[in-house]
């Protein structure tokens, strides 16, 4: 494999990796590092990865079982410390309180979920997951994800519904889509 | 597609547009707040792609760079064990052409010499006694 092919095959599944790394180290510096060593890593074992008949699953193994590593060494950080970096750049790109503060719940009411639900609608709506990819880091059957997404976006609307009160004309848009 | 959404029935693709859709409207629900969350957890750093791609590079120029240095040092190593086997080799058949030079002259004066120099005569000697543990002799 060549230098040429990793960028064009390897290197943009960091737009996945990126998200579900930060989630774990909660800092831009170290997530990049963090994604920078996983690409190494990957690059060395090169050789392997293109004798693979599924290079995805192969990816994906490796940076479960490198998230796992990281997750192991991390040292617990203070609240106020894992909560604002995102917050510093919607403020940074003139998002107003209603706007932070709206984040601010959907984010409590996603970390409130139950484990299980939380890691699949974390890695297929944020980080864009295949159902094939969140098989391979998750363990869980094609069947069976598609029913714990499905309950997780559920709960997660009644949630949100339940802190806001929305204006019915949703209900109207909800239809047109 | 909001329902096939729900069901988890949609594929990325159709997740992508549903989401951009509903960012568009300017309609306030629940969807909008959360898949602005999503929107947002999802940012990655600018040039990410390209910044890992050049550490890559980076790593790839710095192996090659240390293999080559390798080669350089195993070759002046081999260069310089050559010279002096060579150069040790030489200067053994050298040492060896000298000595038997030297040999050759010094059998050659040995013999010079004892054509020059008569015989000695033999000492005069008187043998009183001789048996296993003592003997007797007068010169």
């Amino acid at each position: 494999m060549t230098t040429e092919e990793f960028k064009n095959t390897v290197i943009p599944y960091s737009v996945k990796l990126y998200p579900m790394l930060f989630r774990i180290l909660r800092n831009e510096e170290e997530t990049r590092d963090a994604l920078q060593e996983l690409m190494l890593r990957l690059w060395n074992r090169k050789d392997e990865l293109v004798k693979c008949t599924n290079q995805s699953a192969y990816i994906v193994t490796m940076a479960r079982n490198y998230s796992f590593d990281l997750l192991k060494k991390k040292k617990p950080q203070a609240i106020d410390e894992k909560h604002e970096y995102r917050i510093l750049n919607m403020e940074a790109d003139g998002a107003d309180s209603d706007t932070i503060e709206r984040y601010e719940k959907v984010k409590q009411v996603i970390k409130d979920l139950p484990e299980k639900y939380r890691t699949v609608i974390e890695m297929r709506d944020i980080d864009g997951f295949s159902f094939d990819e969140i098989k391979e880091m998750t363990g869980y059957e094609v069947a069976n994800l598609r029913v714990i997404l499905s309950r997780a976006r559920q709960k997660v609307k009644e949630e949100v519904e339940k802190i806001y009160d929305y204006d019915t004309s949703g209900k109207y848009a909800r239809q047109i889509l | 597609m909001l329902d096939k959404y729900y069901r988890g029935e949609t594929s990325l693709e159709e997740e992508k547009e549903l989401k951009a859709a509903v960012s568009e409207s300017k309609t306030k629900t629940a969807e909008k707040d959360i898949f602005s969350f999503y929107k947002n957890e999802a940012k990655v750093p600018e040039g990410l792609e390209d910044d890992l791609f050049a550490g890559i590079e980076k790593q790839t120029v710095k192996k090659k760079s240390i293999r080559m240095q390798l080669y350089s040092v195993v070759s002046a190593a081999a260069v310089v064990l050559i010279v002096l086997t060579v150069f040790l080799d030489v200067r053994s058949k050298k040492q060896t052409k000298l000595e038997d030079q030297f040999f050759v002259m010094e059998q050659a004066l040995f013999q010079v010499s004892e054509s020059l120099q008569p015989e000695p005569e033999p000492d005069d000697m008187l043998v009183l006694w001789v048996d296993d543990d003592v003997e007797i002799i007068i010169n």
